[in-house]
């Protein structure tokens, strides 16, 4: 089978091990981690033109390498090709290799910060994507000295506090894949956990969802599976996702 | 009293010390702080939110302004206790849901209702549907606010209506919903009273549903 895969950047060294283990030929394109900085829409349009390309060519199917990432799957769609997408919310769950594992974890260490080979590759964005993101649209992309002759040294404290997206995060947890280099990019995430004087955790992952999908083992569980015409819509059950195909 | 239309300005350009100074100056001369709060502080904040809305404003800038009411407030809520004007606020709960951690949309969103003569009374981040209810009922509030970074958590908005509606008062307060994943659709299928994408129209929204009119 020839498959199309529009991927994260966050997942390119588990994916290439998973491409090398499977039959199928893989086209592979990755995208810069960066562009969930943008608004959901403006997330979406830069996936959306790899897909209109790909949706030209005689793909089999266009695998995606995302899960819901906010909002932005909503109102997906091919026009000739099948979309193949993990039913999972992010890389989190994607890396851990099960959304419950991923919920199970999340909900009794509320507040932790978690990382794996590609988050810590991938931390500088473009500056293309940093001029369109949504910290410099609402103006939170501001250094310290900008901050203070703006506002004020006697106010730098409180703008910090308020402005601080991590500061009730107490924890850190590094998703282990099982890649060759794991271990050096996990001392690196150590680092920031104690950098930021947070607790430290290592969580066996491993790369059996995105084998599966490069594979073609597209379980329902597992996969969205959006056929040509087929539109992503936000549902209120627990996958938060459903399928709907309008009718003609 | 001229001097009154820099309080108006000082908490319009986030300058939490002149608002302070305005603010004493004017109590020791018996300017009813009531005039304070709704012809000067309200209308800077209604002015915030809109510039806000409309991207003229960065958070940054909304924050100064919030800190420069909140500074004034300080100084006058002590002097509202117990005229029996505080009792006829209204009282809004915010909160992030449960296992939800972040909180900066929440905020801003407080500051706005509180600029907007709201008492706004946070909970925090990981509020449980427990808390929510117990919060609504200790301070008898008719709106409450959730917010969700997560799609992970944001399913808990769908679990505290529930809770409320089990408890039996979900028709007696205003249930508002927002963050990055929330949408209109969701909003309306959890059956939560109104969702906007920014703390500003937030605050207006929550003014319509409240019935009260924008001055």
């Amino acid at each position: 089978m020839n498959f199309k895969l529009i991927s994260c950047e966050v997942f390119k060294h588990e994916f290439f091990h998973c491409i090398n283990k499977t039959n199928n030929n893989i086209d592979a394109e990755f995208i810069a981690k960066g562009i969930h900085d943008l608004n959901s829409k403006g997330m979406q349009n830069r996936i959306v033109k790899c897909i209109q390309k790909a949706d030209q060519k005689k793909f089999d199917a266009i695998l995606l390498g995302y899960g819901l990432c906010n909002s932005w799957i909503y109102g997906l769609s091919a026009r000739k090709t099948p979309l193949v997408i993990p039913r999972n919310h992010d890389c989190i769950g994607i890396l851990l290799g099960s959304k419950q594992k991923y919920l199970d974890y999340y909900f009794e260490n509320t507040g932790t910060y978690f990382q794996s080979i590609g988050w810590v590759k991938n931390t500088e964005n473009e500056p293309s994507i940093k001029k369109r993101s949504l910290q410099k649209l609402y103006g939170m992309d501001m250094s310290q000295d900008e901050l203070i002759a703006q506002y004020g040294e006697e106010n730098l404290g409180y703008l910090n506090g308020a402005l601080d997206q991590t500061k009730h995060y107490s924890n850190m947890a590094f998703i282990d894949t099982g890649m060759d280099s794991d271990y050096h990019f996990q001392n690196h995430a150590k680092s920031k956990a104690e950098k930021n004087k947070w607790t430290f955790d290592v969580l066996k992952g491993n790369t059996n969802l995105l084998q599966n999908l490069v594979n073609g083992n597209w379980s329902d569980s597992e996969f969205i599976f959006v056929n040509p015409g087929a539109v992503v819509q936000q549902s209120i059950d627990e996958d938060l996702v459903t399928v709907t195909t309008p009718k003609s | 009293m001229d001097y009154l239309e820099n309080l108006h300005d000082a908490v319009l350009n986030g300058d939490p010390a002149t608002a302070i100074s305005i603010t004493e100056k004017s109590l020791e001369e018996k300017i009813d702080p009531h005039v304070l709060i709704n012809d000067y502080m309200i209308r800077a904040m209604d002015e915030v939110g809109a510039r806000f809305e409309r991207f003229e404003y960065f958070i940054p800038q909304l924050l100064m302004s919030a800190k420069a009411m909140k500074g004034a407030m300080a100084l006058i809520r002590p002097l509202l206790v117990g005229d029996g004007v505080e009792d006829t606020i209204i009282c809004a709960i915010t909160g992030t849901v449960k296992g939800d951690v972040h909180d900066i949309g929440k905020n801003l969103l407080g500051a706005l209702l509180e600029g907007g003569g709201f008492r706004v009374v946070d909970l925090g981040t990981n509020v449980s549907p427990e808390q929510f209810i117990e919060a609504v009922e200790t301070h008898k509030a008719k709106l409450v606010c959730m917010s969700a970074l997560l799609t992970t958590t944001m399913p808990g908005m769908k679990t505290t209506i529930g809770a409320f509606k089990d408890a039996g008062i979900r028709d007696e307060v205003i249930m508002l919903v927002g963050g990055a994943p929330v949408t209109h659709h969701f909003a309306k299928n959890i059956g939560a009273d109104g969702y906007k994408d920014n703390a500003s129209a937030g605050v207006v929204l929550a003014k319509e549903l409240l019935g009260i009119e924008k001055k």
